[in-house]
């Protein structure tokens, strides 16, 4: 183990030294407020369980006097009171309100705003006046450069080669050794912890509290409403001392960081809303679901979607079903039932709703055979009965524990509630101390550097498992395995076919095909396998170009989600019009620059090594911001899967985080056409050219048309 | 279109911080103003 001495305590130890001597010369009021609000706390206190329990008393609060400042005077002519532009007394403050709204309206002080403001102008032109001629230079630099050609690949310029110099030198060693300075402190609470109470004392926090408290105490007992003014220049006077102390420009950024984390929390809020309403479209909507538009809608895209919230949905509603049966019997110790049934699962004695159920019914038949509380959970059952009457119908405690265990088995599942014909990606994390276990669904929120440590994928759909009749392989040992979750289906028609692709089958071929493996009997009973506690917990999403592609028997158990149009990217976050401007601006100036630069020459230099490297960190920002804020909305149209009746208009919104942060791969059968590429000896430029505009007879009977040879078959 | 578009919002964003400005300035005016003559 090391033992040296790090250097950074003598450093933090002397900045512990720095505040401490702060504390003495620049706030010594700090000490004597902190004192008094501990007065009018404790007096305040008193004086409220005196009132409270009738005591007889001569206790005056004090939380209404005035602070003394200073508490402690050294010489008599000192200041007693900081100046705030708060007056001290309600009718002082009514003076200069009044007095505010007469100068508001006079013409004076408006044309010495206008004039203010002229002088803020005149200043930031005078910053850009000093900006400009560096502007200039780099201006002229890289103009420069555009004249001379080179094919100097990767050769760095001089001054380039001095500039990385340079911050190797200087900036990286600097910026390293503050990185790790932040990480030293931020291991040892006992520094930044200390430093923070130390500048919440300085600036009254403390104080602020207790006399928060003090006047709640006092003022339950006195409703002295007359003096609640006096608490209101009292709290002004404890944050003068931050407002007056802490720099404009420290304001200006802490005000510039609030004003993005409110805007950010508007983003998110507004996100939430959109996943609201797409749970509400998708809630409204059948167990089969089929969604159709043409190339490039966005239709996996929207079944992805909706997979990933019908699955939270899913276990959100076994958590609302738990709840509900396990006040049916409120003193039923369910965790004994719930530790019981993980163990189960550990030993793979139940692995799925009818193994939990027969585990459930094995429990019930040991318990009716000798009844005691240890075959019951630990239930007592003497005390607090066996049944529940829910006014329909009257229900054993049995049946309640056979749902409740099928449901815990439900919301417990650690892998993904999917089964697809495509990988989608799922990163819901269960929270488990373990008590009751809980979800976090949340899915805008999740760091990007994170999310391959904990995801999980969708389980490969076996279709035998959704065969009833004939399967590929007879003896799939995953035959039976389907039961509850959310199926998800790309390109359902080339999978099922339609009567006209499945005229040359038949139901009695020796073989499984689409019209003798009962896909659809399957379909319309799928509910009958999922149900638990009157909830199907199953749901059927598809997706195809056209509608008619899959065969009308099934369809029609469907409705049909009709994706008309695609939107473009919108963002949620509000407020960022003017980033947008300047990076339109930026990115299209630099964009032109950069690939004039390029064609030109293959060398590197420092104009354009520092307008790339500031381009990138606005590109970075810009598109992080879109891709943590970016949704677009889908205009859809919902229709039965009859097609005879009216469309509905909808919208749908597909959230950027929530559906492009790895969730499933938009060409999900491109390894099928790479596999058929690899095979191929030719690549596009190895393809053979018209020779002219107009085709030769050679060159048209290359092309192996049909069309053209029933055209030579014709001569 | 919307470049227009979030042209007007920042020229509103403008107006409304100078608005916000306006109510700063006439609030520090008057303190200024206090601490001279005594209000």
């Amino acid at each position: 183990m090391d033992r040296r001495f790090d250097y950074r305590h003598i450093i933090c130890i002397l900045t512990t030294i720095g505040f401490l001597a702060c504390g003495v010369f620049v706030f010594p009021a700090a000490l004597g407020r902190i004192i008094e609000g501990g007065r009018d706390f404790g007096l305040s206190v008193a004086y409220y369980f005196c009132e409270v329990f009738g005591i007889p008393h001569t206790i005056t609060p004090t939380v209404n006097n005035l602070p003394q400042i200073p508490f402690f005077p050294s010489t008599p002519d000192e200041p007693s009171m900081p100046v705030t532009p708060l007056p001290n007394t309600w009718d002082g403050f009514k003076v200069s309100w009044t007095a505010y709204w007469r100068l508001w309206a006079t013409m004076d002080n408006f044309t010495g705003y206008l004039s203010y403001l002229g002088n803020v102008l005149f200043t930031l032109c005078e910053v850009l006046v000093i900006a400009l001629p560096f502007v200039l230079i780099l201006y002229i630099c890289l103009n420069r450069y555009l004249k001379k050609q080179n094919n100097d690949y990767d050769k760095d310029s001089r001054p380039l080669r001095c500039f990385k110099w340079l911050v190797a030198h200087f900036y990286t060693p600097v910026k390293t050794w503050l990185i790790g300075l932040y990480g030293f402190i931020r291991e040892r609470k006992g520094y930044w912890v200390t430093w923070l109470c130390l500048w919440l004392f300085y600036f009254n926090a403390f104080t602020i509290v207790l006399e928060f408290l003090a006047f709640y105490f006092y003022f339950v007992m006195s409703f002295d409403v007359l003096n609640i003014y006096r608490q209101v220049y009292k709290l002004f006077l404890d944050l003068w001392t931050a407002i007056d102390f802490i720099p404009v420009w420290v304001w200006v950024i802490i005000g510039l960081i609030v004003f993005d984390k409110f805007r950010k929390k508007i983003a998110y809020s507004r996100l939430r809303h959109c996943e609201m309403r797409n749970r509400g479209f998708i809630n409204a909507r059948p167990i089969v679901l089929m969604v159709c538009g043409t190339m490039g809608k966005k239709k996996t895209t929207a079944i992805t979607d909706m997979a990933l919230s019908q699955e939270v949905m899913f276990r959100d509603k076994a958590f609302e079903k738990i709840l509900e049966n396990d006040l049916k019997f409120p003193s039923f110790p369910w965790i004994n039932l719930e530790n019981e049934l993980k163990r189960a699962m550990e030993y793979h004695e139940v692995y799925n709703l009818a193994t939990v159920k027969i585990w459930a019914h094995k429990k019930a038949v040991r318990w009716f055979k000798t009844q005691t509380r240890e075959k019951i959970f630990n239930y007592d059952y003497e005390r607090y009965g066996l049944i529940y009457d829910d006014k329909l119908k009257v229900v054993d405690v049995w049946e309640i524990i056979e749902i409740y265990a099928q449901l815990y088995f439900i919301y417990i599942i650690q892998s993904s509630l999917l089964i697809a014909n495509y990988s989608v990606r799922v990163d819901n994390v269960l929270a488990d101390l373990g008590n009751f276990p809980m979800w976090n669904s949340e899915f805008f929120k999740s760091d990007s550097r994170l999310i391959d440590s904990y995801s999980r994928h969708a389980h490969i759909l076996d279709f035998d498992s959704l065969r009833l009749g004939r399967k590929i392989i007879e003896n799939n040992p995953q035959k039976d395995g389907f039961e509850f979750g959310v199926i998800v289906i790309t390109e359902i028609g080339k999978e099922r076919g339609n009567s006209l692709e499945l005229q040359e089958k038949k139901k009695k071929d020796d073989t499984a095909n689409q019209k003798n493996d009962l896909f659809n009997s399957w379909l319309k009973m799928v509910r009958h396998s999922a149900t638990v506690d009157n909830f199907p917990f199953v749901r059927v999403i598809t997706d195809e170009q056209r509608p008619e592609s899959w065969g009308a028997d099934a369809r029609d158990l469907c409705e049909i989600v009709h994706i008309r149009e695609s939107g473009g990217t919108c963002l949620a976050m509000p407020f960022f019009s003017l980033a947008e401007l300047l990076y339109g601006w930026l990115f299209g100036k630099f964009a032109g620059l950069y690939y004039r630069y390029r064609f030109v020459r293959s060398d590197n230099t420092l104009p354009m090594y520092l307008l790339k490297a500031v381009t990138a960190k606005i590109h970075y920002y810009y598109t992080g911001i879109y891709n943590r804020f970016g949704f677009c909305t889908l205009r859809v149209q919902v229709e039965s899967g009859t097609q005879d009746g009216q469309l509905d208009e909808n919208k749908y919104f597909l959230m950027s985080k929530k559906i492009y942060s790895k969730r499933f791969s938009t060409d999900c059968f491109s390894d099928f056409f790479t596999e058929k590429a690899l095979r191929s000896p030719v690549g596009i430029d190895d393809l053979r050219e018209y020779a002219t505009e107009k085709a030769t007879f050679d060159e048209l009977q290359a092309q192996n048309s049909y069309f053209i040879n029933d055209l030579l078959n014709g001569l | 279109m919307k470049t227009f578009k979030r042209i007007m919002w920042v020229l509103l964003g403008v107006l409304v911080l100078a608005v916000i400005g306006y109510f700063i300035y006439t609030a520090v005016q008057l303190w200024i103003d206090g601490l001279t003559i005594g209000i």
